[in-house]
């Protein structure tokens, strides 16, 4: 498969696209008691409330773990901290995007005192 | 090759010790950690950072690299080419921090090839073992018309993969995609069998990529609707409008209601992302005046005042203030 081939077998994946604790685990190469941590610390939820090995995730959750591995691994940060990392780089990373919205918002606005 | 030089990358002297080059791993390894660092080379530096702490924290490799870098192996124009008769050993790299299988073409002609323990007993038994390749996961900025309309998109990422003899490798891999319309920010797309190799008869792992949304000169987004701050002219406000105002799907024409102000909004349904429901447009009306007047202008301004002087828009900022000060 090189640069030339267009891929079009591309999915939009939403809330319907689930993923069960079993393939989780094996997509991520963890065992289910390292998911069952992230969900007890609230680093991953699943979207329904199942019981334990019958829980469902959707592929944000993927990532997530995929993200919580790597912080774990490489910065040695237990899950307590870990669940605090991460909620703390989400909130930042939201509000980085409200403020690269309100900055290109306000710059329109002193344009338009400019000009008219 | 290039020389690579690990005090440098630590930013630590030749003399540090090992609790210095601990602590300055760790505080560089905060700094420069993809999922942490907005740096736009935070990977590439991450690497780096833990290929030069493999080595400066194991005495036994400090000791070797120490000694190639003052036995000058390195050539006039600073390239770097192992001394004659140099042997490197296969020995197994504990790889604090990254992948070893990334480590440089550098490294490996000194220390041989990686053969992390975390990959080691895979390609051992690969014969018996299948194994499900590595997911990759991507994030991806698109602007709001590529969103909005799709597009083609051309992916580069790194991927494992094991080489002839069963070791891991990382491999750079380029695809093209064809991104669907009406997307929007955070959404997961995947590609089926696009990420790691599997071993064994174990099945490829899949490409997520997550769409982030750069920030547009004209609309700002919420979910599948856009906002965009429509300039309107008191008159057109006082009196009723038709407009023209730019959309996704190109200019329309719309009306501004008799009597208008500043900070309304108008709904432009179905003018949003597409998608099973697609969002709206959000017009928010502002309205502006000329920095100058005519004196023509300035009269009918006076003459307006006179008509409308029972208007007292500040009525309610002045009940406030003198309440305040009589309390």
């Amino acid at each position: 498969m090189n640069g030339k081939t267009i891929f079009d077998k591309v999915e939009i994946l939403d809330q319907n696209m689930t993923f069960s604790l079993h393939e989780v685990c094996e997509r991520g190469g963890v065992r289910t008691e390292f998911v069952a941590d992230l969900v007890e610390h609230g680093i991953i939820t699943p979207i329904k409330d199942n019981p334990g090995p019958h829980w469902v995730f959707d592929s944000h959750a993927l990532s997530r773990l995929r993200r919580a591995q790597r912080l774990q691994h490489d910065l040695k940060i237990n899950l307590p901290g870990l669940a605090l990392s991460l909620e703390l780089l989400d909130d930042l990373s939201k509000l980085r995007h409200q403020v690269a919205v309100l900055n290109q918002q306000l710059e329109q606005l002193l344009d338009w005192g400019k000009h008219e | 090759m290039e020389f690579k030089d690990y005090y440098q990358t630590m930013d630590v002297a030749e003399s540090a010790s090992s609790k210095d080059i601990k602590s300055a791993y760790r505080k560089l390894a905060r700094k420069y950690h993809p999922d942490v660092s907005k740096e736009t080379d935070a990977e590439d530096r991450f690497k780096e950072l833990g290929e030069a702490y493999e080595v400066l924290k194991d005495p036994e490799k400090r000791a070797q690299y120490d000694q190639l870098r003052t036995m000058g192996a390195q050539q006039g124009d600073g390239s770097f080419r192992p001394p004659p008769g140099w042997q490197p050993h296969t020995q197994s790299h504990s790889a604090e921090g990254v992948n070893s299988a990334d480590f440089s073409d550098f490294f490996e002609s000194i220390f041989g090839h990686a053969r992390s323990t975390q990959h080691s007993h895979a390609s051992g038994t690969r014969q018996s073992v299948h194994r499900r390749g590595e997911d990759v996961h991507a994030k991806l900025a698109l602007l709001l018309e590529e969103a909005a309309a799709g597009c083609e998109k051309q992916l580069s990422f790194r991927v494992a993969e094991a080489d002839q003899h069963g070791l891991p490798r990382q491999r750079n891999k380029t695809l093209k995609v064809k991104i669907p319309a009406g997307i929007s920010q955070g959404q997961h797309i995947r590609l089926q069998g696009q990420g790691g190799s599997g071993i064994g008869n174990g099945q490829n792992g899949d490409l997520f990529i997550e769409v982030e949304l750069a920030p547009h000169p004209l609309y700002s987004v919420n979910g599948k609707d856009i906002y965009l701050t429509l300039p309107v002219t008191p008159w057109e406000a006082a009196l009723g409008a038709s407009v023209t105002a730019p959309t996704l799907g190109g200019e329309i024409n719309i009306k501004i209601p008799k009597g208008a102000s500043s900070g309304q909004k108008l709904r432009l349904k179905g003018k949003g992302l597409a998608g099973k429901s697609p969002g709206d447009q959000l017009v928010i009306l502002q309205i502006v005046l000329p920095t100058e007047h005519s004196l023509g202008a300035e009269k009918l301004y006076s003459e307006l005042a006179e008509l409308e002087h029972g208007f007292k828009p500040r009525a309610k900022l002045a009940a406030k203030t003198s309440s305040k000060v009589s309390s």
